[in-house]
């Protein structure tokens, strides 16, 4: 009911519109030269003004940044290429120079232990010599002092059989008499 | 028997209405134009030329010095820093839009030479839409005269571009699709012919049509109310409302499509090889 009250409501609005444009010969669609012609003269007067104060500038800003980003994305990305190669090569390096430093210090460790070993050889045979060194010599002073004091027995044995046997026997055969009873001394 | 009592009442009403009507018929009033600055006709060889400023006439000045103003401002506040911001941000981003997304992929290579008129052409329809629905406003693109100005504009940039580009002969020559047989010739060249005129006329009629349907449609809703009296107001308002949001896409959306068909018309004038 209320529906079909809404529909003729609306029957009456559209019969409305259509009995005053029928009336007019329809004023919307008639093409009216005055506001034709206003409407081409605003747009191209439009046109020229933003063209030179508007448009030009604002895309020449655009593309300036549009190309400033590109060229600064190209620059980013070179430089990123430029620093990885850069990190590869310090990689290498760096391995380099680790194994040399180990080769290094091997060579060190190897250098001091033989130069251990040889000082130790060295110091092993000095030591020896200056102990044989020393025998030897040890020897010969108690030679020298049993020479030594073989002699000095030998005199005050002949002076004092001199005092006590006084002139019965000459010096010189008393002297070898002495002598060949202390030859028959063993040296020690 | 009801529905007849009721339709019977109806035309007694509508009676008096269409009385009344034929001397305030007032969606017609405010569709159509009506003249703020009268200049008196001009006489061009037994033609007369209103050049009053009309109510369309004076929005398409707003929507065009409102573009200077705030165009203008944008270009001296994107040349001054680096990075755009606000208002020269916004717009940028429009031209970009237009840029890459409507004359880019219709017109092909070749097309920054036509960028000015493409962004003249896209604002300018875009503000005067988009003005119309500040009430109180007149709709400029609602009138078969603006919209018919603008596809002219288009035609005229087709034909100089296309001649332009492919000389007179090889322009109208490239019209016609190749290999046609030579019988058919006559017909093709008539139908191309009829093409040429039809397309300005199609992109006339297509933004003059959505752009009025729109707005008779809300003055209908809001004239609801006082037709069946202030219980409907709730609904009309709704509707009106609803309306009015589908009017900010439809403004928005024929502004796309009349730049992008013309971007088309003009990128096939030029390249005809393809």
């Amino acid at each position: 009911m209320s529906l079909a009250y809404i529909f003729l409501k609306f029957h009456s609005i559209l019969l409305l519109i259509q009995a005053d444009t029928h009336e007019k010969g329809d004023p919307l669609l008639s093409v009216e030269p005055g506001l034709l012609i206003w409407t081409i003269i605003i747009f191209i007067l439009l046109l020229l003004i933003l063209k030179k104060y508007a448009w030009g500038p604002l895309l020449k800003s655009l593309n300036d940044r549009e190309q400033g980003i590109k060229d600064s994305v190209e620059k980013a990305e070179y430089l990123k290429q430029e620093a990885e190669k850069i990190l590869e090569k310090n990689k290498i390096l760096l391995a380099k120079a680790d194994e040399d430093a180990r080769k290094i210090i091997a060579e060190g460790k190897e250098l001091a232990e033989k130069m251990r070993n040889d000082l130790m050889n060295k110091t092993n045979e000095d030591t020896a010599r200056l102990l044989s060194q020393a025998k030897s010599e040890i020897e010969r002073e108690k030679i020298a002092a049993l020479n030594t004091l073989k002699d000095e027995i030998a005199n005050l044995a002949v002076q004092a059989a001199g005092k006590i046997i006084d002139e019965n026997l000459d010096t010189a055969k008393q002297k070898k008499i002495i002598d060949n009873f202390i030859g028959k001394i063993p040296q020690n | 028997m009801q529905l007849l009592t009721v339709f019977l009442q109806e035309h007694n009403k509508l009676d008096t209405l269409s009385k009344m009507r034929e001397e305030d018929n007032w969606i017609m009033h405010h569709i159509l134009d009506k003249h703020v600055i009268s200049i008196p006709p001009v006489n061009l060889g037994g033609f007369d030329l209103n050049l009053s400023i009309s109510m369309k006439i004076l929005m398409l000045i707003i929507a065009a010095v409102l573009m200077l103003i705030l165009f203008t401002y944008a270009a001296a506040s994107n040349k001054k820093r680096k990075h755009p911001t606000g208002l020269g941000n916004f717009l940028e981003m429009l031209m970009v839009f237009v840029r890459d997304d409507i004359v880019k992929p219709s017109m092909g290579h070749g097309y920054e030479k036509f960028l000015p008129f493409f962004f003249t052409l896209f604002f300018f329809i875009l503000f005067v839409n988009l003005l119309s629905l500040i009430p109180g406003m007149s709709t400029g693109t609602s009138s078969i005269s603006v919209t018919a100005g603008l596809a002219i504009i288009t035609f005229i940039m087709t034909q100089i571009h296309g001649i332009k580009n492919n000389g007179f002969f090889g322009y109208f020559k490239g019209l016609i699709p190749p290999g046609v047989p030579v019988f058919v010739l006559p017909i093709m060249i008539i139908i191309e012919f009829i093409a040429l005129l039809t397309k300005p006329f199609a992109l006339a009629v297509r933004l003059f049509a959505n752009m009025t349907a729109g707005h008779i449609v809300i003055y209908t809703l809001i004239g609801l109310i006082f037709l069946l009296g202030y219980a409907v107001i709730p609904v009309s308002i709704g509707f009106a409302l609803f309306i009015y949001l589908l009017e900010i896409l439809v403004g928005v959306l024929q502004t796309y499509i009349f730049t992008m068909l013309s971007a088309l018309f003009i990128g096939m004038a030029i390249h005809q090889d393809h």
